[in-house]
C-alpha cells in the first residue's frame, strides 16, 4: 500500500496513473524498446508497491521492467522526462503525464538515400521465387529504392538461416579420448557395480567466434548499408560475434547493433559513429582494434572477417605490420570485397596487394548471391 | 519467520548497515523484486558492486547465500545435482556380501544417495522452510544450453530428477543474477527478472562508500581520491577502474601510511587501478601521474 493515501483517494488517482502507464508504454514501444504485454502487467501491478509521486521509484518501477541492455536507457531517459511532469518537489506533485505530439523523423544514416525496410517474417513470403532469384544476382550497389526494401528482407532471412546452420550441435565423435567416470559407474550399477566397459567422452570443441570488421569509407557507400543490415542480421542470429566499422578510425558497434528493431539500432549507429563516408586508413583502424579489443576479441578460436575494397590511403608499413599482428592472434581472416564482382577487376592496389598474403579466404560480397556463398566458406571454416 | 523489508527507505537503511551504499533507484528494485518476487538482474563493468550486493542483501535479510558460479561449459551435474556413485557401489557391494534380499536393499535412487548442487539446494532449503537467497553469478559465461535450463528453474521455482519426480520449492528464494555482458543474455531471461544497470558511482557515492568502508583515511584524503577516480574514469583507458580498485587503492594508501597524493605515490599505486598493461604504459608514457597530483594540489 502507498503510504499516506486513503484507499478511495489512492484509488482514484491510480486509475488514471494506470491510463497513463500505458500510454507511457506504448511511446517506448514505438522508440523501440521491448515492451511487451506481460512486462506492462507485471509494471502495473508493481505500481502500488511504490510512491507515484516519487519522480526516482517511479522512474525505477519502469526502467526495471521495460529496460534491458544499457544502450536503451538514454532512450528511456528521454521518454520518461518528456512524458511524465515531475515538480521538483516530489510531496507536492502527483504525477501527470504531458502528452506530447507525435514526433518520429525517419532514420537515415549518412550516405544513405532511406530509412531502411522492417524486416517482419511472414512479408518474407510475398517474395516471388522469380523475383528473389534476379535479386540474388543483382548488384547491390546498381539497387533502386524499391528493390532495397526487398532486399533487406532477404538478407535478414539469409543471416536467420546462416546462424541456424552455425548453431547446430557438434555430430557426436566415433572414439573418445576421456574416460568418463559418470557414465562408466552408471552403466556398471547395471552389472552390480562390476566395471565391465569404460566409457568414453569427448572433450566439447571450443566454440568458434566472430569478429566483423566492416568498411564504412566513402568508396564503400553504395555497399555498405547492405552490409550493415548483413551485420545486423548476422550478430541477431549467430552467438559470439563482435562487430565494428571503421574509415579513418575504428568504433565498435556490437551493443549498438543489439536494438530489437533495426531501425534505433541505425539511428544510435548514426549518431555514435561519426566518421561515416570518410577516408580509409586500414593500418591504423587494425591497429586500434588489435591495441584496444585484441586480448579479449581474438584468440585462436575467433574467425575474423573483414568487408572493404582495400582501397587504402594509409601506410603500407602500418597495414603489414598489424595485418602481421592480427593473423598472429586468430583462427582464421576472411576478406570480403564487393569490387570483386566487377569483370576485369584485380586485386593490385597498394594496399590490397599488402593485405592478401595474410587472408586465407578473398570473397566477393557484391550481391546476395555472393553472400550466400560466403555463409556456406564459413560455416566450412568453423567445422576446420 | 521470513525477515523482509518494510519500505523503499527500509531497504537504504538495511544495506546501509551492511556497508553498503545504494541509491534510491537501486533500493526501488531490490524492493520490487522482494515484494514481487521475481529475480533481479544486476548488469554493470566489472568492480561496480554486482556480487557484492548479493552478499549484502542476503546477510540483511538474515538468509544463507548459495552461490553459482558459472564459467564456460558449466553442466547440469555441476549446477543441481548429481548422484553418489560410490555410496551406490558401496551399498550395492555391502548388500551382496550380507547376501541381503531385494527388499532389504532400499532403493538406491533415493534422496539419501543424491548430491546437491547449488541450485537444487536452493530449492530444497525452500521447500523445508528454510529461505535463503541464491547468487548466480556471471551467467554471460555460462553457456546458451545453460541459460535455457535455467528458465525452468526461474518459472516453476521446481527442478526435475527423473529417478525421484519434481521438487518444488513452497517458498521462492531471492535469486540475483549478475553479469559482465560479454555476451547478450537471452530475451526470455531478462524478461524473467527485474533489470538493473549499475553505473559507476557519482562523485558523492564513491565518497560515501569509501568513508563508510575506510573511515580511518579521513575525509580529505578521500574527497580527493574519489574526485581523481571520477577524472580517471573520463578518459579512455582499456579498462576503467571501479569501486572495488578504489578501495583496493584506499587500502594500499593506508599501509603505506601516505597521507598525500603526489606523484610518487600516485606511480607506485598505479597498479592497483590499472591491470592491463596498455594502461599501465599509457599512464607512463602520457606522464599522468604528475599531471594528477598537479590537479589534486590546486
Amino acid at each position: 500500500m502507498t503510504k499516506g493515501a486513503t484507499p478511495s483517494a489512492h484509488r482514484e488517482r491510480s486509475g488514471d496513473f494506470v491510463l497513463n502507464s500505458l500510454h507511457f508504454a506504448r511511446q517506448l514501444k514505438e522508440k523501440g524498446l521491448p515492451v511487451t504485454l506481460g512486462r506492462t502487467l507485471d509494471a502495473l501491478r508493481g505500481l502500488r508497491l511504490i510512491r507515484l509521486e516519487d519522480k526516482q521509484e517511479a522512474y525505477s518501477l519502469f526502467s526495471t521492467h521495460y529496460v534491458s541492455r544499457p544502450e536503451e536507457l538514454a532512450v528511456f531517459d528521454a521518454v520518461f522526462e518528456e512524458f511524465w511532469c515531475y515538480r521538483d518537489r516530489p510531496e507536492a506533485s502527483d504525477a501527470k503525464a504531458c502528452v506530447q505530439p507525435e514526433a518520429n523523423p525517419p532514420l537515415t544514416l549518412p550516405g544513405e538515400m532511406e530509412p531502411s525496410a522492417d524486416h517482419a517474417s511472414n512479408e518474407r513470403q510475398k517474395i516471388s521465387y522469380s523475383s528473389r532469384d534476379i535479386m540474388c544476382k543483382k548488384d547491390f550497389a546498381a539497387m533502386i529504392e524499391g528493390e532495397s526494401r526487398e532486399i533487406s528482407q532477404l538478407i535478414m532471412a539469409m543471416a536467420q538461416d546462416l546462424g541456424m546452420r552455425l548453431g547446430r550441435r557438434w555430430r557426436a565423435g566415433a572414439k573418445g579420448k576421456q574416460v568418463d567416470l559418470r557414465g562408466s559407474i552408471r552403466a556398471s550399477l547395471r552389472h552390480g557395480g562390476e566395471l565391465l566397459a569404460l566409457h568414453k567422452k569427448r572433450r566439447q570443441p571450443k566454440k568458434t567466434r566472430f569478429v566483423v570488421l566492416c568498411d564504412v569509407s566513402g568508396s564503400m557507400d553504395s555497399y555498405s548499408r547492405f552490409l550493415l543490415q548483413f551485420m545486423y542480421g548476422f550478430q541477431r542470429h549467430v552467438p559470439r560475434v563482435e562487430t565494428f566499422v571503421f574509415s579513418t578510425r575504428l568504433t565498435r558497434i556490437t551493443s549498438l547493433l543489439r536494438m530489437r528493431k533495426i531501425d534505433a539500432a541505425y539511428a544510435l549507429i548514426a549518431e555514435k559513429v561519426s566518421h561515416w563516408s570518410g577516408g580509409t586508413r586500414i593500418g591504423s583502424s587494425l591497429s586500434e582494434y588489435n591495441r584496444r579489443y585484441g586480448r579479449r576479441h581474438s584468440n585462436s578460436n575467433t574467425v575474423f572477417i573483414l568487408l572493404s575494397d582495400g582501397w587504402d590511403q594509409g601506410e603500407t608499413g602500418l597495414l603489414e605490420k598489424e595485418m602481421k599482428e592480427l593473423k598472429r592472434r586468430i583462427k582464421r581472416l576472411m576478406w570480403l570485397n564487393p569490387l570483386l564482382g566487377m569483370p576485369g577487376y584485380r586485386p593490385i592496389d597498394r594496399g590490397m596487394r599488402t593485405a592478401l598474403p595474410y587472408v586465407e579466404d578473398f570473397l566477393d560480397c557484391h550481391n546476395l548471391d555472393q553472400l550466400e556463398t560466403f555463409g556456406r566458406e564459413l560455416e566450412r571454416a568453423c567445422s576446420l | 519467520m521470513k525477515k523482509t523489508f518494510q519500505s523503499i527507505d527500509d531497504v537504504s537503511r538495511a544495506l546501509k548497515k551492511q556497508k553498503y551504499i545504494c541509491d534510491r533507484k537501486l533500493a526501488t528494485v531490490i524492493y520490487l523484486a522482494i515484494k514481487m518476487e521475481k529475480p533481479l538482474l544486476l548488469e554493470g563493468e566489472a568492480g561496480v558492486g554486482k556480487t557484492e550486493l548479493a552478499k549484502v542483501l542476503s546477510k540483511a535479510l538474515d538468509r544463507r547465500l548459495i552461490r553459482l558460479q558459472c564459467y564456460e561449459g558449466l553442466d547440469t551435474h555441476t549446477a543441481v545435482y548429481e548422484w553418489n556413485y560410490t555410496k551406490q557401489i558401496l551399498r550395492i557391494k555391502l548388500a551382496e556380501a550380507h547376501q541381503e534380499g531385494l527388499d532389504n536393499l532400499k532403493n538406491i535412487f533415493d534422496e539419501a544417495y543424491l548430491i546437491q548442487r547449488p541450485l537444487l539446494e536452493a530449492i530444497r532449503s525452500e521447500a523445508h522452510g528454510k529461505h535463503v537467497s541464491l547468487l548466480i553469478d556471471e551467467l554471460d559465461r555460462a553457456d546458451e544450453e545453460f541459460e535455457a535450463f535455467l528458465l525452468e528453474v526461474l518459472s516453476e521455482y521446481q527442478i526435475t530428477v527423473p529417478e525421484i519426480g519434481t521438487l518444488k520449492a513452497k517458498t521462492k528464494p531471492l535469486v540475483v543474477i549478475t553479469s559482465n555482458r560479454t555476451r547478450e543474455l537471452h530475451d526470455a531471461i531478462k524478461r524473467r527478472c527485474l533489470y538493473h544497470w549499475i553505473h559507476y558511482p557519482s562523485l558523492e557515492k564513491e565518497y560515501e562508500i569509501v568513508t563508510t568502508k575506510i573511515p580511518e583515511i579521513g575525509e580529505e584524503l578521500a574527497f580527493k581520491i574519489c574526485s581523481l577516480m571520477q577524472q580517471v574514469r573520463q578518459m579512455d583507458f582499456y579498462k576503467k577502474p571501479g569501486v572495488a580498485e578504489t578501495l583496493d587503492w584506499v587500502s594500499a594508501l593506508l599501509l603505506l601510511n601516505r597521507d598525500h597524493l603526489d606523484a610518487e605515490t600516485l606511480e607506485e599505486t598505479m597498479g592497483c587501478l590499472f591491470k592491463y598493461q596498455e594502461d599501465v604504459e599509457r599512464v607512463e608514457n602520457e606522464n599522468l601521474a604528475p599531471s594528477w597530483a598537479e590537479a589534486l594540489r590546486s
